[in-house]
């Protein structure tokens, strides 16, 4: 018997020999599928891609990779805005789809138990068939991708006025280190019950925006919240900045929204077809904003329906120029591509399905009080730069802090678009850094780029706790400039 | 493709939203009804954009703009717009300035002839909403003549 001579392959041999061999996969058909993502971030080789099915099995990946020094990059649907699953020091990439079971809905204590490859479409089937008294947040997302990794990264939904970032919502984790140790989290560390994060040391923090540089998360325990019997999601077109966001923010903190978004007019032009370049109507609105509001009883949604009819007016009344609010169901029934809007878990095809296929965006959560600056100087980079000015937005946890997302479309096979994308977002990172935001979801060039500003004890302490629970530095390698 | 927008990388909002809702309709036998024979130019406004309705030959195009000569115009806010569009009575607007008119009414009532609702697309949010009361009616923006 021969011995194999690179890492890679001896670490190849031993998981073929532990779980199957068509579980590893070296083919380059294949590993080049996960070298990768739609953004604009340069891709690299895995040296082979692993598909897990169990805990048990994740511990077996980790033990043979930490034993040969080997990298690891635990991915779900491959679809991260970020470059942040592209193995950019090849090794393993870990395939956690196949763990995609709901593994217990408490109605009672609202929560549930997930695997890493549930997705949000999973999610809302499961609660629209068994448990209808109770709803989950869902992100703008694809419905094929993972909720856990959202909530990992700390992601934002059409819940997250109510109740903030996804992250906040997570009761506790299982957890495989890189030496293949296992551990739970919050109540589940000593409960049977994993209805809360509280009152444990927060370990499950160790697992949180590390994007997967500390440990694989293999089950979360995760909230639910009541649902409501009636919803209304409205559409409100500004034509200005200010008092668009002057509406938002005096709502943001009256209770009376689910969920309130923007987003600028080129998002419209792309639902309705029309492809790059775009270009806006000195008559057409700026901005669209979007308003959910819910109740379980009629008087109480009159109530808040009163309550944001008296905004907007209030908003007008201050020289803001809104066109009336319209509801969903209407905006449908003129164009039923509005659908996508109505309700999630929802594909924005015209985001992905473009020729060349790239999208990238520089998303960032910060002070509210900047928003109206921020949104302008993204707007105006986008457009100095020659592409559409794609702008998100989203009050968050009762209006403490808000998105800033701005996003590119591009032709990922065009190399100098590509470049030129990379130059807009090194601009785009500069506006919202400048303005008080943090770039989320953090690609590894945002760090680096800005790394002198990030307090020093922070990435001291930061990077001591990579060392803890990873000592030879082989989880998903490269983030936060950990190693 | 009975009704078309030109320039379209030009085009409006307003121009996106005529096109889906006169598109579906025309093509339906009572839209080319309407169309057949009907020569005419409309002037839509909708707040500040305006779009020019040319409609010849059982087809409209929608231009960008105010293309002289009209025959008629109709303008309102966008809200008031689409909710003509979709076969909302429009005499309470009409009464209330929120919606108005110039020129040759004629063929403002075959325009309306077109508008109503197309056909069904329910929204899954329809599905989990009930009616509720309707809001409070805020001031309006005057239209512009």
């Amino acid at each position: 018997m021969t011995t194999p001579a690179r890492p890679a392959d001896a670490a190849a041999a031993l998981l073929a020999a532990a779980l199957g061999p068509d579980r590893v996969l070296v083919d380059s058909a294949t590993v080049r599928q996960y070298s990768e993502d739609i953004t604009e971030i340069p891709g690299h080789l895995p040296d082979l891609v692993v598909k897990a099915r169990s805990t048990a099995e994740v511990q077996t990946v980790l033990s043979i990779a930490h034993g040969q020094g080997l990298p690891v990059v635990p991915v779900v649907a491959n679809l991260n805005i970020g470059g942040l699953a592209i193995p950019e020091r090849g090794g393993i990439v870990l395939d956690l789809a196949a763990m995609n079971r709901i593994l217990e809905v408490n109605e009672p204590d609202q929560y549930m138990i997930v695997e890493p490859g549930v997705s949000w479409g999973d999610v809302r089937a499961k609660l629209d068939r068994d448990h209808p008294r109770l709803r989950f947040g869902y992100s703008f997302s694809p419905p094929h991708t993972s909720v856990m990794t959202n909530c990992l990264m700390d992601g934002l939904c059409n819940l997250s006025l109510l109740h903030g970032s996804t992250s906040e919502w997570i009761n506790g984790v299982e957890a495989v280190l890189a030496d293949g140790t296992l551990l739970r989290t919050g109540g589940g560390a000593w409960s049977r019950f994993w209805c809360t994060n509280s009152p444990m040391p927060d370990l499950t923090g160790l697992f949180i925006n590390f994007q997967g540089a500390t440990g694989v998360v293999t089950r979360m325990a995760v909230q639910l919240w009541p649902n409501r019997r009636l919803r209304r999601r409205l559409f409100v077109l500004a034509y200005d900045v200010d008092a668009a966001y002057g509406f938002v923010k005096s709502l943001m903190t009256e209770d009376v929204c689910d969920d309130i978004g923007g987003v600028t007019w080129p998002v419209i032009k792309l639902l309705f077809g029309q492809a790059r370049p775009l270009f806006r109507d000195p008559g057409e609105p700026l901005v669209a904003l979007y308003f959910d509001i819910t109740a379980n009883d009629e008087r109480l949604m009159a109530a808040k329906r009163a309550v944001f009819a008296d905004a907007l007016a209030a908003a007008r009344a201050r020289g803001g120029r809104f066109d009336d609010p319209l509801d969903i169901e209407d905006l449908v029934k003129i164009e039923p591509r509005f659908v996508k809007f109505a309700d999630f878990p929802t594909r924005f095809d015209f985001l992905l399905d473009h020729p060349g296929g790239g999208l990238t965006w520089i998303g960032s959560y910060g002070p509210t009080s900047q928003w109206e600056q921020g949104i302008r100087a993204g707007m105006a980079t986008m457009e100095k730069h020659g592409f559409p000015p794609i702008v998100v937005t989203r009050p968050m946890r009762g209006g403490h802090f808000g998105v800033l997302r701005l996003i590119t479309t591009f032709d990922k096979r065009d190399a100098e678009e590509v470049r030129r994308v990379r130059a807009l977002n090194e601009a785009l990172a500069d506006v919202v850094v400048e303005h008080g935001f943090i770039p989320y979801k953090t690609p590894g060039w945002v760090v680096k780029r800005y790394a002198a500003q990030i307090d020093p004890g922070f990435l001291k302490v930061a990077r001591a706790v990579k060392h803890a629970l990873d000592p030879k530095g082989i989880l998903n390698p490269g983030r936060w400039t950990l190693e | 493709m009975p009704v078309t927008c030109i320039t379209p990388e030009r085009s409006s909002l307003l121009s996106f939203f005529l096109q889906s809702l006169l598109g579906r309709k025309a093509a339906t036998p009572a839209g080319a009804r309407a169309l057949a024979g009907f020569d005419r130019r409309i002037l839509v406004r909708a707040g500040e954009m305006q779009v020019t309705l040319a409609c010849r030959d059982g087809a409209i195009e929608i231009h960008p703009g105010a293309v002289l000569p009209w025959d008629a115009s109709v303008g309102g806010d966008l809200a008031t717009m689409l909710g003509l569009g979709l076969g909302h009575n429009f005499l309470l607007p009409l009464l209330t300035g929120r919606l108005s008119f110039s020129g040759n009414p004629l063929p403002l009532l075959t325009l309306l002839r077109l508008f109503g609702a197309p056909d069904p697309a329910p929204s899954p949010a329809a599905a989990t909403a009930t009616a509720a009361p309707s809001l409070p009616t805020p001031p309006s923006l005057s239209p512009k003549a």
